[in-house]
């Protein structure tokens, strides 16, 4: 905390962290939080400012400080537009100070009681969604995959909790399945043996929990005996492929579904017939773009089918405004997770296409719950979804 | 002009003053503030108003403070929509006798910090383009608009609106005014063509081309008080809707680049274009800057091999110029031409050179893509010359009377720096200059010196090198200064204070000022004890 002190020192209180800008592409209202709240106490150097302020003895550690600190999708926007240079460091930024805040909120006692139910979920059942360990894969039964735990394959599908458990995610883990199988990929999956990678315990601020569950997986992994993990889920991927180095080395490559997608259909081992003429808009979830910086590989997919016709949003790539699932704030703060998917929605509406698709599945239940709650005409897919429609 | 003289205590204390932290702290308003909270809150509601101490706390320091302790709290703020929120909000105060501070993006200084605590009023809500006339060349905007948000919609049409501030994508238009959130420099007052103000007393004034039915530019018939109001920081009214004069894009924009072997040489190169009007705007960059690794780590997503090289300043790497001037220019395209001639053989009377784009590319790509894109193109048009330079987060600053002083002021700067570099040669000492002419050109505002303090990771060399430097300069070079060159030199919040009081009043001046403020404000609640305070009793602010 200390080290971080002296970096957030640096924070000019310019506000620029509330908005997307560059002078070729201006988009304002990029802070979720901010354009929300209002108040600068909620934008990424608001923020920063309240560690300060604890650090000099102004505040101290509240509920109050929690409240406005877990008030953040953690959707980097704040890193990336920000103006003061020492925030660009890889171990100092707007995101893993956060993080860092909140894991000092966590060690006091102040969590959300919604984020409670989640880690105590992690920690009795390695999943956040209160499953039972053995219905880890109960969405595969029936369709023969390959059980990693028994045999040996190439790829690892990592499925991730929700897809897992959630009634409407799993068909893109089905979907995943479908594609890899017409690839003639040598996939399985770890079945009941798959734990939660952590993502929701990093971001929550329980880093006891989240290194227990590194290391864990770091094991599975490494003894798996794959080349390969892939994963549909934006979280996951950024969790296993950013996050997880600090702590060790996960032998294997980690792809993410889109990255594995583009590239075996560079090497034609993917197909596509043609499709019934579709326009798409294509959203961009934080863990995936702004975080991992995927953003052509999506498109290059989408691309890929004859018959779509990919339309950008106003918003898109680094400008990309967030679902408003992410950081804990879908089960912190429902109302305000589903007003951010509302102005999503909204704007996906602008263009005037079909389909809204994402790469996530946060984003997906998020953005799937504004489109039924707005009455909007769109309709939600994963990437996998339109991609299993059209692969031969 | 008589202007108050400055005891050698004070220019002194000044001095140290932002080496010792010493706060800026004024006398506190006893006042009901349950009762004002009370009232805001179901005037406006719970999501406009908040009183909770991180929410508050936060609005402690501007961009003027990053480096001080706090310096005050409001007791609440409240971010209103429209300006009959804002009149409910003054009125309220009124009856409860609160002070009213009002901050636009944040970014302003000084001025825009509660100092006596009270109700502070965040216009980021207000941010309505209202009209944009591209017939009478006007737009109507509201207090919160950004300079960003406001070009961006100008350019639709062909127009823009120049920006004197940092940053450009955030700070408020209505910072021109300086009727709140007072800008650092205030560049372009003159752009501001009307304006509708909430008075102390809570009563809506409308000025200047504003007084007749339509918004259009010009006075009208009989006097315009509007600039009554202008630089007024806070004190006289609130900015609540302002029409502003835009600009229609120019066929042709510039950007040329030089390089100098010494910073006399740039020095008299940039002085030289700007009295002769050959450029709108220059921009200095000390050699130091460009080879900063975070510019490069920003704009490659790694960190350079030679990360943790240190580069003294007192000699560049073999063919890197001491310092680099970036020159815009404006108009049509002969005119541009023309004065693109003329800029190249003065740079070559200066000992200095052209780079091209091409070498420029080749040799520091991070001067293209970070340099050039934040502080050259993203400047709209400057409508007078105007030179800033890099590294001013955390400078001293100086003010000498006259241009011949301030040069010697500043060779006297850059000695004395190299000379710590000689004795110091672990840590780099960053000696730029923000030369700003103030008063009709005939004060020089230097920013003394700046220490690169992301020159290093390590958080504690950097806590390290910032006390050192800052001790040896209050030390030896302040007092120096003060002595050799008869200057005020501070940091920044006092420093501005000094100028807006030392350039703006006469004693005929304040006393006018005074009466208006008890007339316009009986209560007076708006910044109180800003700026007519610090004339009033310099010795209780200092």
């Amino acid at each position: 905390m200390k080290i971080a002190y002296a970096y957030v020192q640096c924070c000019l209180r310019c506000r620029t962290c509330g908005y997307y800008y560059t002078p070729e592409e201006m988009h304002f209202e990029a802070c979720p939080s901010l354009w929300k709240h209002y108040f600068a106490a909620y934008s990424g150097g608001g923020k920063l400012t309240l560690l300060r302020l604890i650090h000099e003895g102004v505040l101290e550690w509240n509920q109050e400080v929690a409240d406005i600190v877990y008030r953040c999708n953690l959707c980097g926007n704040c890193r990336e537009n920000c103006y003061s240079l020492a925030f660009r460091t890889p171990s100092f930024n707007h995101v893993r100070l956060m993080e860092l805040m909140r894991a000092e909120l966590v060690q006091r006692g102040f969590v959300l009681p919604e984020h409670k139910v989640l880690i105590n979920s992690i920690k009795n059942y390695d999943n956040p969604w209160q499953g039972p360990r053995s219905g880890k894969d109960r969405w595969a039964k029936g369709l023969s995959i390959k059980d990693l735990n028994r045999e040996k394959a190439e790829v690892m599908y990592y499925v991730g909790c929700t897809a897992s458990y959630d009634v409407t995610i799993k068909r893109t883990g089905v979907a995943t399945v479908q594609i890899l199988k017409k690839a003639g990929v040598d996939f399985g999956i770890l079945g009941p043996r798959e734990i939660c990678c952590g993502s929701i315990a990093a971001r929550i601020g329980d880093r006891d929990l989240f290194q227990q569950l590194v290391k864990r997986n770091i094991d599975i992994f490494n003894s798996s005996g794959v080349s390969t993990i892939v994963t549909a889920c934006a979280g996951c991927y950024k969790t296993i492929s950013e996050d997880y180095p600090e702590f060790g080395k996960v032998k294997p490559e980690v792809l993410h579904i889109t990255q594995y997608l583009d590239r075996l259909i560079q090497e034609k081992k993917v197909r596509f017939r043609e499709v019934e003429k579709t326009e798409v808009t294509y959203h961009d979830p934080c863990h995936l773009g702004r975080h991992a910086k995927v953003f052509e590989e999506p498109r290059n997919v989408l691309k890929a089918i004859p018959g779509i016709n990919l339309v950008e949003m106003p918003r898109s790539r680094m400008a990309s405004w967030c679902c408003g699932a992410g950081g804990g704030v879908r089960s912190g703060f429902s109302q305000w997770s589903s007003e951010t998917a509302g102005k999503r929605v909204k704007e996906a509406e602008t263009t005037g296409v079909q389909y809204l698709v994402s790469a996530c599945p946060f984003c997906f239940q998020n953005l799937d719950n504004a489109i039924r709650g707005t009455n909007s005409r769109l309709k939600m897919m994963d990437v996998v979804e339109l991609v299993e429609q059209a692969v031969v | 002009m008589d202007r108050p003289s400055w005891t050698r205590s004070e220019k002194l204390l000044s001095a140290f003053m932002y080496g010792l932290n010493i706060n800026l702290s004024r006398p506190t308003r006893p006042y009901d503030k349950e009762g004002a909270y009370r009232d805001l809150l179901s005037a406006l509601g719970p999501e406009k108003v908040s009183n909770s101490l991180p929410v508050r706390a936060v609005y402690c320091r501007n961009i003027s403070t990053t480096t001080a302790e706090p310096i005050g709290i409001p007791d609440m703020v409240v971010t209103p929509e429209t300006q009959e929120e804002v009149q409910t909000i003054v009125k309220v105060a009124n009856i409860y006798k609160a002070p009213v501070t009002v901050q636009g993006s944040g970014t302003g200084f000084p001025l825009t910090i509660c100092y006596m605590g009270g109700i502070l009023i965040d216009t980021i809500r207000m941010r309505k383009i209202l009209e944009i006339n591209t017939v009478a060349d006007y737009a109507v905007i509201e207090p919160g608009v950004t300079y960003a948000e406001f070009n961006a919609a100008l350019r639709e049409q062909g127009y823009s609106f120049p920006c004197g501030c940092f940053p450009p994508s955030t700070s408020v238009v209505a910072n021109c005014f300086g009727t709140h959130g007072i800008d650092r420099t205030i560049l372009y007052p003159f752009n501001a063509l009307s304006a509708q103000i909430v008075l102390g007393n809570g009563e809506l004034l409308m000025l200047g081309s504003d007084t007749t039915p339509d918004w259009t530019q010009g006075s009208p018939c009989g006097p315009d008080f509007l600039h009554l109001f202008k630089r007024s920081v806070g004190t006289l009214g609130i900015v609540t809707r302002c029409a502003v004069r835009i600009f229609r894009e120019l066929e042709t924009k510039k950007c040329l680049i030089y390089g100098f072997s010494s910073f006399a040489d740039q020095v008299d190169f940039n002085l030289e274009a700007m009295r002769n009007w050959l450029c709108q705007n220059v921009f200095c960059a000390l050699w130091t800057w460009p080879v900063h690794q975070f510019h490069r780590q920003r704009m490659t997503n790694k960190l350079p091999e030679d990360t943790n090289r240190r580069y003294p300043t007192i000699k560049p790497p073999e063919g890197t110029p001491y310092n680099f001037s970036f020159n815009t220019i404006e108009g049509f395209k002969e005119d541009v031409a023309n004065r693109e001639r003329i800029l190249d053989r003065l740079a070559i009377r200066h000992n200095g050179y052209r780079i091209s784009e091409e070498e420029i590319e080749k040799k520091w790509p991070w001067i293209n893509q970070y340099v050039k894109l934040h502080f050259v193109e993203d400047y709209p048009i400057f409508l007078e010359p105007y030179v800033t330079s890099q590294g001013s987060n955390y400078p001293v600053y100086c003010i000498v009377q006259g241009a011949e002083v301030a040069k010697a002021a500043e060779k006297y700067i850059v000695e004395t720096a190299h000379q710590f570099e000689k004795e110091h040669p672990q840590w780099t000492f960053n000696p730029g200059y923000f030369v700003l002419p103030l008063d009709n050109g005939r004060r020089w505002f230097i920013n003394l010196l700046s220490w690169p303090e992301d020159y290093t990771e390590d958080p504690q060399e950097w806590q390290n090198m910032r006390s050192e430097t800052i001790m040896t300069v209050m030390s030896k070079m302040l007092p120096d200064l003060v002595e050799k060159f008869n200057s005020q030199v501070g940091g920044l919040p006092l420093m501005m204070e000094l100028i807006a009081a030392a350039s703006i009043f006469s004693p005929d001046t304040h006393k006018l000022w005074k009466e208006m403020k008890k007339l316009l404000d009986p209560n007076d609640i708006l910044c109180p004890y800003v700026m007519l305070g610090i004339i009033d009793k310099p010795e209780e602010v200092l």
